[in-house]
């Protein structure tokens, strides 16, 4: 199960990074990053996950035997909202890139 | 004790208040915004002591670790971080007085914000004593570079800033993985903590990928060679002054972290001939592609990454001179090499060009400036009495210990960088030109005649700074042990 887990993230966060490698389309490089955001943020989900445990909430009158560990969850939602905000500063310098050249393609870095 | 959150706190606090005094007067901000990071620089410059005493960890929230037990966020303060914080306060000062008129009236509140907001990432990056604060703090950071780089809003800053982005979010990723796989090994995110556990586990090959995504994660943001390609670009579209404290804000968020968690986490404090090899790379390459830029800044920025080099090779060396060197370099350079950015800055200001080639003549106009870029020429190539002497000189001590070829190549790269200087001083500031301008207002003068100043008084005194403020963060550096036992003392009892 876990290593399923393992290629599977691996397979998003390598996916992510071939789109922004190789793709010259402003957006698609943009979808790409959030695409390499999930892989990783799946990857720190899995590092605290306890197979067939219970999420830490204590709750009277339940009894359980194991938890999973909740920091890596804590860290995801602040991943996932830098995430966020990487998706919308990139889409704001697009926008602002597509008004002063009427194309979504990128330049290369000058040399 | 002031606590260390205290100025990253009034940093946030200034970043977000000036907008509100900007809307009760407006010519209100500047004196606001400059009032506050005078302050900041107090509060700072005031936590000295503390810093020279010893570590002191401040454990947010009180979360203080009890017996076996470490739960809470740590902002650890010794000499190393307090010595690239207060190059963060003091540039800061300098920044928001040079953009009084650069920037304008218009838009100047959303600059200071940014530049309030740059200031908090990056003293946290530096005073923190976890990964992961560390990595929040540090895209904090990046976010507010990119707005800053952006901040002119034509096609060229505007990709620059995008191209910037997309490199350092790639980059901080791997950072964020490598943390998370370090957080797994140990089951701890605190820097001491993680030390501490991997010294008893031994690197196993999970902790070494670790590392490699570490390294090069934060590897962008130190931007050494081959990692250095979004560097020249987004610093010179930045807003003059902003370039300026980017440069001085580099280092601390750059290299500071990389060698923390190198010789903390990792305890790598010996000679390390990758690194050797990376400043000598990071040397040649750009001087070599600093000598065939005709932009002004662009110019600077290579040369930026070119002295890198010399503080990459200076740590790597693991010897007490060489950090000694190589920490007192990174003290200099910020230096001189903000004053290079203000002096481009207001010849570009004033002229409208940013090819040197199309300048000239401009030391008759603009004689403070060219003053300020000569006292800055000479430091960066290493000429006595100037104080980028001081430190290249240990650096060639440092060197010659370990292999007499390093020392050739470093006198090397000075006499080219010498050489690049020069020919552009003879473009902008000699010779005839069709610029007739005034010199820049007071408020960009002043600022660079300050840091003229000190590069001039840390040429002559060298041993005063030594003394005080480089060889203790030096030895911090060189004994990780000391870090480790005294932030995690509350924890065994």
């Amino acid at each position: 199960m876990s290593n399923l887990l393992f290629v599977l993230c691996a397979a998003l966060i390598g996916a992510g990074i071939m789109g922004v490698l190789v793709k010259k389309n402003m957006l698609k490089i943009i979808i790409a990053l959030s695409v390499i955001d999930s892989g990783v943020n799946m990857f720190i989900i899995t590092r605290g996950y306890v197979d067939s445990c219970t999420a830490p909430i204590l709750e009277s009158g339940k009894s359980f035997s194991c938890l999973v560990d909740p920091i890596p969850q804590a860290l995801t939602l602040t991943s996932i909202v830098i995430g966020a905000s990487v998706t919308a500063l990139a889409l704001s310098l697009a926008i602002g890139l597509y008004k002063n050249r009427g194309t979504l393609s990128i330049k290369g870095i000058e040399k | 004790m002031i606590p260390p959150i205290i100025p990253i706190g009034l940093y946030l606090f200034a970043a977000f208040v000036t907008p509100v005094v900007g809307r009760i007067n407006r010519n209100a901000r500047w004196p606001f915004a400059l009032l506050m990071s005078l302050l900041s620089f107090v509060l700072i410059a005031s936590l000295y002591s503390d810093a020279q005493a010893g570590y002191t960890p401040y454990w947010l929230g009180n979360w203080v670790p009890v017996v076996g037990t470490l739960m809470g966020i740590g902002l650890v303060l010794d000499p190393v971080a307090w010595l690239f914080g207060i190059l963060i306060g003091l540039f800061s000062v300098l920044c928001i007085m040079y953009s009084k008129e650069e920037i304008g009236d218009a838009h100047a509140t959303r600059y200071y914000s940014l530049v309030f907001l740059a200031c908090a990432g990056s003293l946290g990056v530096v005073f923190t004593g976890d990964l992961f604060n560390l990595f929040v703090f540090l895209e904090l950071f990046n976010f507010v570079c990119v707005g800053l780089v952006a901040y002119n809003g034509n096609e060229r800053s505007l990709n620059a800033s995008f191209n910037f982005l997309v490199l350092a979010s790639l980059a901080t990723t791997f950072l964020l993985v490598g943390i998370i796989i370090l957080y797994s090994v140990t089951g701890t995110l605190n820097i001491a903590h993680i030390a501490y556990k991997l010294g008893a586990l031994g690197l196993e090959p999970a902790s070494l990928v670790a590392l490699v995504l570490i390294f090069i994660g934060i590897g962008v943001k130190t931007s050494f060679f081959p990692l250095h390609t979004w560097m020249p670009e987004a610093y010179s579209s930045a807003p003059h002054g902003a370039s300026m404290l980017l440069i001085g804000m580099k280092y601390g968020t750059g290299l500071y972290a990389l060698l923390r968690i190198l010789s903390v986490v990792f305890g790598f404090v010996g000679t390390s001939w990758l690194l050797i090899l990376i400043g000598v790379v990071t040397m040649l390459g750009g001087v070599l592609m600093a000598m065939v830029q005709s932009d002004f800044k662009r110019m600077l920025s290579y040369h930026a990454i070119s002295q890198l080099g010399y503080m990459i090779l200076a740590a790597g060396l693991g010897t007490m001179l060489g950090m000694t060197g190589s920490l007192f370099h990174v003290l200099n350079h910020v230096l001189y090499k903000g004053m290079l950015f203000l002096a481009a800055g207001a010849v570009i200001w004033r002229t409208g060009e940013t090819d040197v080639n199309k300048m000239g003549g401009l030391a008759k106009y603009m004689p403070l400036t060219a003053l300020a870029y000569a006292v800055g020429a000479l430091s960066i190539s290493g000429v006595p009495p100037f104080n980028g002497f001081a430190s290249k000189w240990i650096i060639y001590n440092a060197t010659f210990q370990v292999n007499p070829l390093l020392t050739a190549i470093a006198l090397l790269v000075s006499a080219l960088t010498l050489a690049s200087f020069l020919k552009v001083f003879h473009a902008v500031f000699l010779g005839k030109g069709n610029n007739v301008v005034k010199e820049v207002p007071a408020t960009m003068t002043g600022p660079m005649m300050l840091l003229a100043l000190l590069c001039i008084l840390l040429g002559l005194f060298p041993d005063i700074a030594l003394q005080y403020a480089i060889e203790p963060a030096a030895k911090a550096l060189m004994n990780p042990g000391a870090y480790i036992s005294s932030v995690l003392a509350g924890m065994f009892g």
